[in-house]
């Protein structure tokens, strides 16, 4: 598995994870709420069933009051009667509430209510009779029992009503709820092997980015060591280069001031060669030396400078070809930075001496120096790692002839050029040096340009928090 | 002008002893010069001890021309020697090396060296600055008696 893709699983197994989570929890959370909505159910039939079982035996203390009352014409049997009417009318009354969202059971229970009534009113009119000593009446006695007897059907219906009710509502809840558990199940097992996955992904992958992290390291001190080396190199092989070089010079002179005389055209010419080649190498051997002690820059310290005034020197410095040139510029105010002094004059001085040397034919040159802070995002040519930070950005923009923009990153390397060097003098060490500068500063350059419309040379200095 | 006025010129490179040879001849003083390969051999010539035993054949140099970089015991030693000695520090010393390095020229400066020149790249210019020198520290100057 490539790592983009192992990251995405991780992600994504990360997010399912999360998902089966939540699942989880709502399903458990739906068996709690239906669980009680089960027992409540339960229990609400539960109540129906015993306070109508309830009103049937206060119903019978009513009767077995009355009837007490015309056996023994005693008053203490008028108490079971009174007591027992009395809750019988509240158990009506709770009844009503506990059916209240069911009209088929309220059309019952309104029944119930109307058999309680005409029982109750024989009731009434026996005690009534007894109290009043008047001869009772056996067809009352039997209408009273019908009654009775009619109420028992209708509280029977009552409750079958509610036993029916309850049934199916718990048959429909018990066919969800046994689905329930099996959901908890498979999610909980999905989830676990997910979870195993991830976790060898993400084991897997830190023990690989350990791994990867220490040959880095190792990578980096080797990088840091053939690094020096290769500075060291630098410096001592242009520096005993000049040794032989210095004498090779010395005796060409020795032998063109000595032997001219003797020497024919041809060996003049040839030691003319022999003597300007020496020259360019001793040229190209001091460029080298100047490369390499910027290499080794930490023996200097960072300092504030004031790049306003370098640029200045620098072109009083140039005067002379200004004139000549009539080349002229233009400069806006440059910030205060810590630098490297030293660099920051070779860094201006071989930008601002290339603007006056590339320049076209009959155009006077003029160069442009602006200065603004921008963000790292804004500019293209640096990774995503620079994104956050914040720049000073310095452009030199000249009128000059410019380049084909496939050499815009070649011209950097050292010993690089565009042109003959009898068109252009230099060794191509310019800009190689302005790019040392910039690292040196932890910073950088880059170039933009297309043939004869001008070069604009953009640098950028972090700017520290 | 004088006779008793010889150079001693310290020097281990064999092109740059040919170079300067060649170069004094082209100069119109033809005061006598003496090559010695390094510091040690500096010392011992003005010490005469050793192969410089003769003090008559090597007497004490008017002007020491130094180069820095050479075997044995270097240009620096020699020329702090010389300069601590109490015998031979009137003797001007002339650094002439290749190196360019600022802290070479502070260093014999700081030592007391009389003055420091670089190598040049060119004969012509060899052969002028030896003969501005000469000129200089033999016909203008005024030395030091170095008899002792």
């Amino acid at each position: 598995m490539q790592k983009s893709q192992t990251l995405q699983f991780i992600i994504a197994s990360f997010i399912g994870f999360a998902f089966m989570l939540g699942g989880l929890s709502w399903v458990s959370f739906e068996q709690i709420a239906q669980n009680t909505e089960y027992t409540q159910l339960v229990e609400h039939t539960q109540s129906v069933l015993w306070v109508s079982e309830e009103l049937i035996s206060s119903m019978k203390d009513v009767e077995t009051g009355q009837r007490g009352y015309i056996i023994t014409g005693k008053k203490s049997h008028l108490i079971h009667y009174t007591e027992g009417k009395e809750k019988v009318f509240s158990r009506l009354d709770t009844l009503k509430i506990l059916v209240a969202d069911n009209p088929v059971q309220l059309r019952s229970l309104s029944k119930i209510e109307e058999m309680v009534h005409e029982k109750i009113k024989y009731v009434d009119y026996n005690i009534e009779t007894v109290k009043n000593n008047k001869p009772l009446e056996i067809n009352k006695f039997e209408e009273g029992r019908k009654a009775m007897d009619k109420l028992r059907i209708w509280i029977s219906t009552f409750q079958n009503n509610e036993k029916t009710i309850l049934e199916t509502r718990v048959r429909s809840k018990i066919h969800g709820q046994s689905l329930l558990p099996i959901y908890q199940i498979m999610l909980a097992v999905a989830s676990f092997t997910l979870l195993l996955i991830s976790f060898y992904l993400v084991y897997t992958e830190l023990k690989n980015r350990f791994k990867f992290q220490k040959a880095l390291e190792s990578k980096i001190e080797e990088l840091n060591r053939s690094n020096k080396e290769l500075e060291q190199f630098a410096y001592v092989a242009s520096h005993d280069l000049q040794e032989p070089l210095r004498k090779i010079r010395a005796f060409c002179d020795k032998l063109q001031v000595r032997q001219k005389m003797v020497l024919n055209d041809d060996g003049k010419e040839t030691l003319d060669k022999i003597s300007t080649s020496a020259a360019r190498m001793q040229v190209l051997i001091d460029d080298l030396l100047n490369f390499s002690r910027l290499v080794n820059h930490k023996t200097h310290s960072l300092s504030s400078v004031n790049l306003n005034q370098i640029v200045d020197e620098i072109l009083s410095d140039f005067s002379e070809i200004i004139t000549q040139k009539k080349a002229t510029f233009s400069i806006a105010k440059l910030p205060e930075l810590k630098a490297y002094n030293f660099q920051m004059i070779q860094l201006f001085l071989n930008l601002i001496s290339n603007s006056l040397k590339y320049t076209k034919e009959g155009v006077n040159p003029h160069t442009i120096i602006e200065y603004s802070t921008v963000q790292g995002n804004t500019i293209p040519q640096l990774s995503s790692v620079h994104e956050e930070r914040f720049f000073h950005k310095i452009t030199i923009q000249d009128n000059g002839i410019g380049f084909e923009s496939e050499y815009s990153e070649k011209i950097f390397v050292i010993f690089q050029r565009l042109h003959n060097r009898n068109t252009y003098q230099g060794t191509g060490v310019g800009l190689a040096i302005c790019r040392r500068v910039m690292t040196n500063h932890n910073g950088f350059i880059f170039a933009e340009s297309s043939p004869y419309e001008g070069a604009t040379f953009s640098i950028y200095f972090p700017i520290t928090a | 002008m004088n006779k008793r006025y010889n150079i001693l010129i310290a020097d281990d490179d064999d092109d740059d002893k040919f170079l300067v040879k060649s170069a004094l001849e082209d100069c119109t003083s033809n005061t006598p010069v003496h090559f010695v390969e390094n510091g040690v051999e500096v010392l011992e010539y003005l010490k005469n001890e050793g192969q410089f035993a003769d003090k008559y054949a090597f007497s004490k140099p008017s002007v020491i021309i130094l180069d820095l970089n050479m075997p044995k015991k270097d240009g620096r030693e020699t020329l702090k020697e010389i300069k601590e000695n109490p015998l031979f520090k009137k003797i001007p010393v002339i650094i002439l090396t290749t190196s360019k390095a600022e802290e070479d020229v502070n260093l014999c400066y700081s030592y007391g060296a009389n003055a420091y020149i670089v190598k040049p790249n060119s004969f012509t210019e060899l052969t002028e600055i030896l003969s501005t020198m000469t000129n200089f520290w033999l016909n203008i100057v005024t030395l030091a008696p170095t008899i002792g």
